[in-house]
């Protein structure tokens, strides 16, 4: 049985996260660490109800008279959705066909869930954070290269006007001109692009000192960039600085109750 | 953004409702929200009710083999709001 755990539904929202009057849910679980993150009670995976795709389905069928109205429909949103592929295959398959489904991803998942949602998904609005892999590991604590891949796989496979990319300015990251950089990046692979700045609250702005587990994630090194080439005392001691410096950071961005271990209960490689 | 404030999105959401009475030979039963709250979200327990009544009178329609006239309110949506564009 196929099932996601749904941390909030937001129903009868406006031309906002996708065309017409459309239904927000966010999926729970997300594998970045985001330093101004909305929702980070959401990265653990730990709070939501779980629902199949067909129980979602009679919880927000019953605006199905405004989404035929407005071509309107569902936005999965997260945490980060599309490790939810299956999950949103399934509701794609269920769902009235005149529904139109949005996901808002960040795109950094494995790209089997890419390969699997290309079929699924109206309007792809990807949050690309900045196309530099240095300030993106910085802001968000992992890699970029996954997202580069899933960003060219779209390019090859599903059409530039189902395809949005957010650039936002992230204050204390990147700078106008690194947005305009990747910008440019992006809408040289045909994409269409809107800049936005990043929400933050003033213990988060500069004036209010760096925080203190930035320190904890500025030079952690993403365990998944360390390949099986490497040597093995060399990967485990990556894991384990990764587990550590997670565990000692998450209580400094508010997350309680937060235990990340290795092996096969980590949250991270759960999802390969 | 989330578009329209609450009484906006309200008044919209009873007239796709109401139009889609009148186009269907439905008999729309709403009397117009009287609420100028502030915080009015666009879907207090009074709207759900009606939708819940709406949906009960389509699924009617369906099991009796009717068709279902939804041109109005498409057209109503697109004359009211203006679309998302990216």
């Amino acid at each position: 049985m196929i099932t996601a755990k749904i941390a909030g539904i937001s129903r009868l929202r406006m031309e906002a996260d996708g065309p017409g009057i459309r239904t927000l849910v966010h999926l729970s679980r997300c594998p970045l660490l985001c330093r101004y993150c909305l929702n980070p009670e959401l990265r653990s995976g730990r709070i939501g109800k779980p629902f199949t795709p067909e129980q979602l389905l009679k919880e927000l069928e019953c605006d199905d008279v405004y989404f035929r109205a407005s071509n309107g429909g569902v936005t999965f949103s997260g945490g980060e959705p599309a490790c939810r592929s299956e999950f949103i295959a399934r509701f794609r398959s269920v769902c009235p066909e005149h529904w139109t489904i949005a996901i808002e991803t960040s795109l950094n998942v494995l790209p089997k869930h890419v390969e699997q949602l290309v079929g699924c998904i109206d309007l792809w609005i990807v949050d690309i954070k900045d196309m530099d892999g240095g300030i993106y590991h910085e802001y968000t604590g992992v890699a970029n290269k996954r997202v580069l891949e899933n960003l060219r796989y779209l390019a090859e496979h599903v059409l530039k006007e189902r395809v949005l990319v957010r650039v936002p300015l992230i204050p204390w990251y990147n700078t106008p001109a690194d947005v305009q950089a990747s910008i440019k990046a992006v809408e040289e692979m045909g994409f269409k692009t809107e800049t936005f700045t990043y929400v933050t609250e003033p213990e988060q702005s500069p004036g209010a000192g760096k925080p203190e587990y930035i320190d904890l994630l500025g030079d952690l090194v993403d365990p998944k960039a360390i390949t099986d080439t490497h040597p093995e005392g060399e990967r485990k001691m990556v894991w384990k600085k990764f587990v550590e410096r997670i565990n000692q950071a998450m209580p400094l961005m508010g997350v309680i109750d937060y235990n990340m271990t290795e092996g096969d209960d980590n949250e991270w490689t759960e999802w390969d | 953004m989330n578009g329209l404030n609450g009484i906006k999105k309200c008044r919209l959401l009873r007239q796709i409702r109401e139009r889609l009475c009148d186009d269907n030979g439905l008999f729309f039963i709403e009397e117009e929200c009287q609420k100028e709250h502030p915080g009015c979200r666009g879907t207090c327990p009074a709207c759900e009710l009606h939708l819940l009544s709406l949906k009960r009178m389509l699924e009617e329609m369906r099991q009796n083999g009717e068709r279902i006239n939804y041109d109005g309110i498409k057209e109503l949506y697109a004359k009211e709001i203006e679309p998302w564009r990216f």
